[in-house]
């Protein structure tokens, strides 16, 4: 089974950091500095850099300066053989439109066409499942989870 | 991001030397590029081997790199990791670029394969 070998405990981190690339980095390398010593395997480790990443830097360029404070708090849970994630921000609203899914850029006729942007929520849709998406209290409440 | 940058067999190869294409470092690590490939009119390889991670910023400033050099060359990656694999694949952008298995392979590898327009290598 993906997450934990079973002889490992189940493990779950939570933080509350800066809305600032320079935090989503150090969170994401502690992350999974974390998970590589519980065991998670490297899969499933990677998917969970690759879609956290998208979702916090996410917040730090679009929700974070349309309004709010400048913190994100984020939690995972590794259990059950799966990467239960969960964010928290007090920034503007996420459009809904993204959350039911979202489409490749248009990749244009020639290479300087190409596009430099826009794989983000293509990319999180690719990987994470069961997402759901709260707007409570001026908060956005972002959840889903990863499996092998 | 550090870079080493060497010209082998009219090759020029960009080794990165921090772990992390990522949005923190993503416009530096496209100037510093810029500044590397200036003037060279040649094939450019970016020795992928240290990085751990890419995020869609990091994507997109390896999009950019390839833009500097003009549309006639495709930008060749190689000894791409785990994550850099997934997002390429993911994105379909590994069809865009020219993968090498290592920098060695890609100094070794004829021009036809930069310019058959596939972007697929055949090793």
């Amino acid at each position: 089974m993906p997450c934990a070998a079973r002889t490992l405990p189940d493990a779950a981190l939570s933080a509350r950091i800066p809305a600032t690339a320079d935090a989503v980095r150090v969170e994401l390398m502690r992350i999974q500095e974390t998970f590589r010593r519980h065991g998670v395997p490297e899969g499933l480790r990677a998917d969970l850099a690759i879609v956290l990443g998208e979702v916090l830097n996410n917040i730090v360029e679009h929700a974070i300066p349309r309004g709010g404070e400048k913190w994100i708090e984020l939690a995972v849970t590794c259990a059950a053989g799966r990467l239960q994630v969960e964010t928290v921000d007090k920034g503007a609203p996420l459009p809904p439109q993204l959350l039911g899914g979202a489409a490749l850029p248009d990749m244009g006729d020639t290479p300087l066409d190409l596009p430099e942007g826009g794989f983000g929520w293509f990319i999180i849709h690719a990987l994470a499942r069961d997402m759901t998406y709260e707007r409570a209290g001026g908060r956005n409440h972002l959840s889903f989870f990863l499996q092998e | 991001m550090d870079i080493d940058s060497g010209v082998v067999g009219g090759v020029m190869v960009l080794t990165l030397l921090d772990p992390r294409i990522d949005a923190a470092g993503a416009v530096a690590f496209k100037e510093k590029v810029r500044a590397a490939i200036q003037g060279f009119g040649g094939r450019v390889v970016l020795d992928m081997e240290r990085i751990e991670f890419l995020d869609s910023s990091g994507l997109g400033a390896l999009v950019g790199v390839m833009k500097m050099l003009g549309g006639g060359r495709r930008l060749e990656l190689a000894a791409c990791g785990t994550v850099v694999r997934k997002v390429l694949t993911l994105t379909r952008m590994d069809s865009v670029f020219v993968l090498h298995a290592t920098s060695a392979d890609a100094t070794r590898a004829p021009e036809a394969l930069v310019t058959d327009g596939s972007g697929q290598d055949a090793a």
